[in-house]
């Protein structure tokens, strides 16, 4: 199993998230990266928390930031990417994989089928940002800013174009040992093409890889002391 | 788009960053935790951290890296009340006066202490201090990248499994973290931190005559050894309900001077130093826009000694300070022509600032007032080695 972190990027600055909620800043991107790089994580998710309030302006100056990154890690990258346009601005990025959350949500057929034309099906991660209240699941759609009921998804459509699906516990992000496995005991996708994120502590690096689940992605607490990933590996 | 704190004087160009919420920022929503955090848990938790080190039974059980000011009183006081066994590492920053001495040494003797003292190549450390400001506008680079690897040199090289600091900075002034995340040392958190992203290999080339290996105790140790080896950082105010004027007021009877200075009403943080409320502060200005002054009233706001609109005004008033530069370009060995050069080019819109350092004559709020004492003045500034007490 692979033990990544996630980054939350947005404005040229990296933040922490706790409850999908409260902001704080954390730092410059290439610092974060250097740092998670020197701790040998397996791989980063850099994903822009945007909501409705996203520009033209913001993204460009983003991607301008990601472009210049050095790193030897496998970056992933996602947040707002909802156009051609956009994709096709994302040429000579230092990055593998691209995250869409929006599109899988609306099923926009046009923009992943593009998008796997020009990186390949291997490239493509679904982000599914949910909560559950009383065993029922739903997922955050962020350019409406509204949930959605995890009935109301097309999880074939989900399976089919993404290699990897992120199930990102938004209610448990920040804290510690709280990500819910309900979320992926549910969802009826293999495992192995599961990634989590939110709420991630020892204990939940432990249960998912009893669970075979493909890969953690730690969020807030990677910089929390030196050589976090390792104590993470070793879980 | 710059967004404001409501509650304090900080905005979001904050060099650590800070985030606004409900019109409130990370640094105040973070302080408030301090009043519903059930600090004896904390003190458990941190016990348990003391405890685990006394097992291991070393000589030293863990480094207290120190400047010589009243916050390193508070500590070491709190380290010996743990039953710890500290060695005091200190850097030579070059620019302690005769108050900047005393202290250090009074640290050391009063609480009898072990200790070491290091003081780097003064060649390589002026040429460093020239090049740090000629690149960065920031004078005190090279000794915050000594002060914040040295001691974990020594912790590394003497098998001194635990190195204890203060304050973490960044959660104090801006809420990076929570206190409830025990953040603890790190070589990216010193980088982004202390050092603001410019580490040594910035320091050197483009006409600096210091080579690479120079600087060894400059650089952080190996992170991959530290692990190794299980040597920790952690900060007590992450166990401690901090506030920095009550606790330095209260270790006043250990024999610390408070320091005046015309740039602040602090007397104690940094007191001893001949540049942090002099050049440094003025360049602070410059880099970042505000002075030092700004965060002493941002912390007392949040301790409620100080209305946000009284703070407006204490800023306003010490933002016109004069700061004295001269005495440092006469340490840096740069001639009286060389200084105007800089004054010309390099802090034109700041001349106004330079001169002679007035007496401040504001009256402060009494809550703020009553935690003051009456403070002493160097009568020598930049004393390279000093001993400063006599035994």
């Amino acid at each position: 199993m692979r033990v990544g972190a996630t980054v939350l990027f947005w404005d040229g600055f990296c933040y922490q998230s706790y409850g999908w909620n409260q902001m704080r800043p954390l730092g410059k991107l290439q610092g974060v990266i250097d740092s998670l790089e020197a701790y040998q994580c397996d791989e980063i998710s850099i994903i822009r928390p945007i909501r409705e309030n996203d520009t033209e302006e913001t993204f460009t100056r983003d991607i301008s930031t990601l472009r210049e990154i050095n790193s030897m890690t496998p970056l992933s990258f996602g947040g707002g990417l909802r156009s051609v346009e956009q994709i096709d601005f994302l040429h000579d990025l230092p990055i593998e994989r691209l995250i869409f959350s929006s599109a899988f949500l609306k099923q926009d057929k046009n923009l992943i089928e593009y998008t796997r034309k020009l990186f390949g099906h291997q490239a493509i991660q679904c982000l599914l940002p949910f909560s559950i209240d009383k065993q029922v699941i739903k997922v955050f759609n962020s350019e409406d800013n509204s949930y959605l009921y995890y009935d109301e998804l097309n999880m074939d459509f989900i399976d089919k174009y993404a290699n990897e699906i992120i199930l990102f516990d938004t209610k448990n992000e920040g804290f510690s040992n709280c990500f819910n496995r309900h979320s992926y005991e549910h969802i009826e996708i293999d495992n192995k093409k599961i990634v989590i994120s939110g709420g991630i502590g020892e204990e939940s690096v432990k249960l998912a890889k009893k669970d075979n689940i493909a890969s953690v992605l730690i969020e807030n607490r990677v910089l929390y002391n030196e050589y976090s990933i390792k104590e993470y590996k070793n879980a | 788009m710059l967004k404001k704190c409501s509650c304090c004087l900080y905005d979001t160009n904050h060099p650590f960053g800070l985030s606004i919420y409900d019109e409130c920022c990370s640094g105040c929503i973070t302080h408030k935790e301090k009043y519903s955090i059930d600090w004896s848990q904390k003190q458990e938790e941190l016990l348990q951290i003391v405890n685990d080190v006394k097992k291991k039974k070393r000589k030293y059980d863990c480094v207290v890296p120190v400047v010589g000011d009243a916050e390193d009183y508070y500590v070491v006081s709190k380290v010996l009340k743990l039953g710890l066994s500290p060695l005091i590492v200190a850097v030579n920053d070059y620019f302690k006066n005769d108050i900047g001495w005393h202290n250090l040494h009074q640290l050391i003797t009063h609480f009898d202490v072990d200790s070491v003292v290091f003081n780097p190549d003064i060649r390589v450390y002026k040429d460093l201090v020239r090049t740090s400001l000629r690149k960065f506008d920031h004078i005190m680079l090279p000794f915050l990248q000594l002060h914040t690897s040295f001691p974990v040199h020594i912790a590394k090289d003497r098998n001194i499994p635990l190195i204890i600091w203060g304050q973490h900075q960044s959660i104090e002034q801006v809420g990076k973290f929570s206190h409830y995340d025990n953040v603890e040392m790190t070589e990216w958190s010193r980088k982004e931190h202390d050092l603001f992203s410019v580490d040594t290999e910035y320091l050197i080339g483009n006409g600096a005559q210091v080579s690479e290996r120079d600087l060894n105790y400059y650089q952080y140790p190996n992170i991959s050894l530290l692990s190794q080896k299980g040597i920790r950082g952690i900060y007590l105010s992450n166990y401690f309900k901090w506030d920095p004027l009550k606790q330095n007021k209260s270790i006043l009877d250990c024999g610390f001077i408070p320091q005046h200075n015309g740039s602040s009403f602090d007397i104690y943080e940094r007191a001893g130093s001949s540049v942090y409320y002099q050049f440094h502060d003025l360049l602070k200005y410059k880099r970042v826009g505000y002075r030092k002054i700004r965060d002493h009233l941002v912390r007392e706001i949040r301790h409620q000694r100080v209305t946000r609109e009284e703070a407006i005004e204490l800023e306003l008033f010490y933002n016109q300070s004069k700061v004295d530069i001269s005495k440092f370009f006469d340490w840096l060995g740069a001639t009286k022509s060389g200084m105007d050069w800089f004054i010309l080019h390099q802090l034109k819109g700041y001349e106004h600032l330079i001169g002679k350092v007035d007496e401040n004559l504001i009256t402060l709020p009494k809550t703020l007032k009553k935690m003051l004492i009456s403070s002493s003045n160097p009568k020598r500034d930049f004393i390279l080695f000093g001993k400063g007490i006599s035994i």
